[in-house]
């Protein structure tokens, strides 16, 4: 009998867990922003990353289609969530290693966006791309000087 | 209770890792030429990614050579710089991947051989570690230096995962 509540409690969980992972991944940018605005400040890392992340997506589609402004604004946004992330990151103490990896890989593809434009166009991506570098080493800086 | 002698080692290694960030704002990690190399493979994604293994390789001989070379000044922080620089391109590396794999490319021959480099990648900074743990001046990349093994290590996982999974889809395609 109590194996079967077990089960039926796991179960219960890894479908909980599922449909909550599916939800996340569904979510519109604007739904996320909202979620962000009003969420625990331990949730707050998570989501600013996912926001970013698609950001920086949105900016290299955007750039690649020649719209140069909507993809600096894409890019702004990158910056100004990563900036959140990195605070909230701080402030609850979680998540920071998956911040400090995140923006490790944002600024490779910035770097990696950046050469494919005109030079007039690389400054500010060359520039996000210092920014989110220093935002890691500072989370960087923080996990080494835990337990001070 | 941490001793006045811990708190200043992490006082200096902090400092270490800013002062580290001063001297890599606006920094690349490819020269022009290999920018240039890049962008004209940009629609080859073999070509691509086998240009990232060889840059890759390249700033791992350079960290070696920094190792032997017994007039190397400050070797501690050049081997940082070198590490860095590897991550740098393996991160840049997986990113084209991943550009590539929500373009549907056929990855299956590049990945054979971003395994076999990887393979060489994590026996060269295993090496490293070996030798850098018997060092005294290892402390300011063991952080370092245990990410990039984390990062070439979790690399090669996805990698063989990835190429399961186009050998799986390509065998579905001929039926």
């Amino acid at each position: 009998m109590s194996i079967m509540r077990l089960q039926t409690t796991i179960a219960a969980f890894l479908l909980a867990t599922s449909i909550l992972a599916v939800g996340y991944k569904t979510e519109t940018l604007q739904e996320l922003i909202a979620r962000e605005e009003s969420a625990r400040v331990e949730d707050r890392p998570a989501l600013c990353l996912e926001i970013a992340d698609r950001q920086l997506k949105s900016a290299d589609e955007l750039y690649t289609a020649g719209k140069i402004d909507d993809a600096q604004a894409a890019v702004k946004d990158v910056l100004t969530y990563s900036e959140k992330a990195h605070d909230a990151a701080i402030e609850s103490g979680k998540k920071v290693k998956n911040a400090e990896i995140a923006f490790r890989k944002m600024a490779a593809k910035l770097r990696d966006i950046k050469r494919s434009l005109n030079f007039d166009d690389q400054e500010p991506v060359q520039a996000a791309a210092d920014r989110i570098e220093n935002l890691r080493t500072d989370l960087l800086t923080h996990m080494f000087g835990k337990g001070k | 209770m941490i001793s006045a002698w811990g708190k200043l080692g992490r006082l200096a290694l902090a400092i270490s890792l800013l002062s580290s960030v001063w001297a890599q704002s606006r920094r690349d990690p490819l020269n022009p030429e290999e920018q240039d190399q890049l962008r004209d493979a940009a629609q080859e994604p073999g070509e691509r990614l086998k240009l990232y293994i060889l840059f890759a390789r390249t700033r791992l001989t350079a960290l070696e050579q920094v190792r032997a070379d017994p007039k190397a000044t400050d070797r501690a922080q050049q081997t940082r710089d070198r590490l860095q620089d590897f991550l740098d391109v393996y991160d840049e590396l997986n990113d084209n991947i991943d550009t590539f794999v929500e373009r549907k490319a056929d990855l299956r021959k590049p990945l054979k051989a971003i395994i076999e480099a990887d393979t060489e990648f994590q026996a060269k900074l295993r090496a490293l570690k070996s030798s850098a743990d018997a060092s005294k001046d290892e402390a300011k990349y063991d952080f370092l230096l245990s990410n990039v093994l984390e990062t070439v290590d979790g690399g090669v996982q996805d990698h063989r995962q990835l190429l399961s999974e186009q050998e799986e889809a390509a065998k579905h395609k001929k039926k």
